[in-house]
């Protein structure tokens, strides 16, 4: 098993003396070398199982393990959030590693070229479109070298063009280093594009699990594709 | 345009010169009063020529940097303490209140009972003048530091210690600067203050005996230079400040 094992997964919080169960049960396992989307309307909790997972919020009730290789370890995550996070007071290259003790001038080359940001790499944050920022957002958790990126819609603000241009490179980029993802969105052409698996998440239960034809690029317009689309839609808007 | 822009600054100094010129010379008022320019460029020669004004420049400026330093030293880390720990911050804050309340030149009676007529009063009462811009903008830019920011620190791995060093003091910055050249400013006002109220030496002094002397183009010579170095203090430092935060300048509205 190579990936997080979530067992009974409950998770609530009080609000104004009252408790909202945000995560009802919550029992699957997301392999690290595919792409895991989860896929719900906002509020359904998706967010919050990311940040379960990324371990920046607690558990109320149940477990989540992570295993490489059968062995039971912390992981390491590269998240990527929906606004790009950086370091205003960072360069780009400063920004993709600001974690390490030293400065680390070979992954820091490394991924401005995975990322194509070899022109930026002395450009600030304030100087980057949305686009851009959120590429070297991407570079910044590679270059940590993780078990697994989790992505937070982190495509959500960008307008189309530029969205379809990143969907093309996070394809790319899992072919070239076969890095797993759990991908959150709202965006059902952008979970079919992606996804090995799609997880609908409403209310806080798993409601359905697709598994997709691995291959890419995908034809959105394909038989299989809209037939899926179409059991998405209804699923999402009956539940 | 930024030609433009600088002309138009310069054409109200320019009126009020030719006003007091004009004035002076036609007798609208006793140069007793107000001198005339003729005679401030003549006493700033004769001052700068006999080193006085030059010495006294010095004494301030000699003390306004030790307290100015002192207080770097003492508002920064509290202000850093202060913001990360709330629970010690509501401890010190009816006593910080109060003193923030007290202007530092009402307690110069006590300041000369207690440390005498020398520096240290002198130093102290800059330091009290300056201290509390630098603290609070500090609370302010540790409290402000956005905790999305954190958040990424603390998936990527940081200790508590790494976030503070490589997240928190670093978004700080932009507001301790704003304390620091805030601070340099009061420091100016207080230092002539508490130099025209006790001292020998110093531009307050200057102007102090200037007055006793009645001699009034000394007095304007010498709020001329507190008004110059003030204000070139504070373009130093800006423009310092600028340089160390450019992460926060706009570029010139460049995208890339």
């Amino acid at each position: 098993m190579r990936g997080y094992k979530i067992k009974n997964l409950n998770k609530n919080y009080l609000v104004s003396g009252k408790t909202h169960q945000v995560l009802k049960n919550i029992d699957t396992e997301l392999n690290s070398d595919e792409i895991t989307i989860i896929l719900g309307k906002s509020g359904c909790g998706k967010t919050t199982l990311l940040r379960l997972l990324a371990g920046l919020e607690n558990t109320s009730d149940g477990e989540i393990k992570f295993f490489e290789s059968d062995i039971e370890m912390e992981p390491k995550v590269g998240m990527i959030f929906q606004d790009s996070r950086l370091f205003p007071w960072l360069t780009v290259r400063e920004n993709l590693t600001f974690y390490t003790k030293e400065k680390n001038k070979s992954i820091e080359e490394k991924y401005l070229k995975i990322m194509k940001l070899e022109d930026f790499a002395q450009a600030y944050p304030s100087q980057l479109s949305g686009g851009m920022a959120q590429r070297v957002a991407i570079g910044r958790a590679l270059a940590y070298n993780p078990h697994m990126l989790l992505m937070d819609e982190p495509f959500a603000s960008l307008d189309y063009f530029t969205r379809y241009k990143l969907q093309e490179e996070i394809i790319d980029l899992y072919q070239n280093t076969n890095k797993g993802m759990i991908f959150v969105t709202h965006n059902v052409d952008e979970a079919l594009l992606l996804g090995h698996r799609i997880i609908i998440l409403d209310n806080g239960s798993i409601v359905k699990d697709y598994k997709l034809d691995g291959r890419y690029p995908r034809k959105l317009s394909s038989s299989n594709l809209v037939k899926i689309k179409e059991d998405i839609l209804e699923t999402i808007c009956i539940v | 345009m930024e030609m433009e822009y600088k002309k138009r600054k310069v054409i109200p100094i320019f009126i009020i010169i030719a006003i007091w010129y004009i004035g002076g010379n036609l007798n609208w008022w006793s140069s007793y009063i107000l001198p005339p320019p003729g005679v401030i460029i003549k006493s700033t020669y004769e001052l700068v020529k006999s080193g006085v004004l030059f010495h006294h420049i010095g004494v301030s400026f000699v003390r306004i940097f030790i307290g100015f330093f002192i207080t770097i030293i003492l508002a920064i880390p509290m202000g850093i303490l202060f913001g990360i720990n709330k629970k010690v911050y509501a401890c010190f804050k009816p006593i910080l209140e109060f003193l923030r309340h007290t202007p530092p030149l009402a307690l110069v009676p006590m300041l000369i009972l207690w440390f005498g007529i020398g520096e240290k009063s002198k130093i102290i009462i800059i330091i009290l003048a300056s201290f509390f811009p630098v603290l609070l903008n500090t609370i302010d830019g540790v409290e402000r530091c956005d905790s999305k920011l954190i958040e990424v620190g603390k998936v990527f791995g940081l200790s508590q210690k790494e976030i503070f060093r490589k997240i928190i003091i670093p978004s700080a910055m932009p507001n301790i600067f704003v304390g620091l050249q805030l601070a340099l400013g009061y420091s100016w006002r207080a230092i002539i203050g508490a130099e025209m109220v006790a001292a020998s030496s110093g531009l307050g002094y200057l102007i102090l005996d200037g007055q006793q002397l009645s001699r009034s183009d000394v007095v304007v010579v010498g709020i001329i230079f507190i008004g110059l170095l003030g204000s070139l203090t504070d373009y130093i430092c800006s423009k310092l400040f600028r340089k160390i935060n450019f992460w926060k300048g706009d570029f010139d509205n460049e995208r890339i």
